[in-house]
């Protein structure tokens, strides 16, 4: 759950989306070197727990990374990623509060 | 036909990310207070994808068939919208949240680019005649 929160909260500041999205090729290439990196850690979390949506969840994110080299850097990348980390985030922070309220109330 | 305004296109930076998901988290709080926040966060992110469309394909606003297209693949997201069931395990919600909205965003972009040249050129075509 920690984890969880701690990438939606990165996610949701502008300032990384931004950093992905410069005019330089090179920083556009950071672009997908970083849904190139969570495209890994997908797969590890694959291998780790074999599941059908872990899998799909790999296969989208390898395919968001060559999505992302074939929109050479797109704005949209960032813009999308922020507004889905926060609502992200919201959804963490409402699961959150029900699992204090469930441990509040005791197993009975 | 429907070029775009160069300046448009740079409007979309910096803080559109974070004043759309401004926009959409209280949607999910009023899911949420319903009981239904898994639903809630695909209806967001749907919502999102497509208000990123919207926003990137602005200079299209005046023309009706836009909007239709729109409703139609609105529409066309409420079954999915009531059946999809969020993993519970450890796994980060931003591992499946995340592909899922871009893969829409692209779905629903590649939507509005195939209708954009449809109309186009249907446009051009009646021009022609007239």
């Amino acid at each position: 759950m920690g984890l969880s929160i701690t990438l939606d909260a990165l996610g949701a500041v502008p300032a990384f989306g931004n950093l992905f999205s410069g005019t330089v090729e090179g920083i556009q290439a950071l672009n997908a070197s970083h849904y190139g990196t969570v495209a890994l850690a997908n797969a590890g979390n694959t291998l780790l727990n074999p599941s059908a949506s872990g899998a799909a969840n790999t296969a989208a994110t390898v395919g968001l990374t060559v999505g992302s080299l074939a929109l050479n850097g797109s704005k949209v990348i960032p813009v999308l990623g922020t507004a889905v980390s926060l609502v992200s985030l919201g959804y963490d922070a409402i699961k959150a509060v029900q699992l204090y309220q469930q441990c509040m109330a005791g197993p009975g | 036909m429907f070029e775009r305004d160069p300046r448009e296109e740079t409007e979309l930076t910096r803080y559109t990310g974070l004043k759309i998901g401004a926009i959409l988290l209280p949607m999910l709080l009023l899911f949420a207070y319903f009981g239904k926040e898994d639903m809630g966060l695909a209806f967001v992110i749907v919502l999102g994808a497509m208000m990123v469309a919207i926003k990137i394909r602005w200079n299209l606003r005046k023309h009706i068939w836009f909007w239709a297209i729109i409703a139609v693949i609105l529409a066309l997201h409420v079954p999915l919208v009531f059946r999809v069931r969020w993993p519970q395990g450890s796994a980060p919600t931003l591992f499946y949240t995340l592909p899922f909205g871009f893969i829409d965003f692209l779905i629903i972009s590649e939507g509005l680019r195939l209708a954009e040249k449809l109309f186009a050129k249907s446009s051009s075509s009646s021009g022609e005649i007239g």
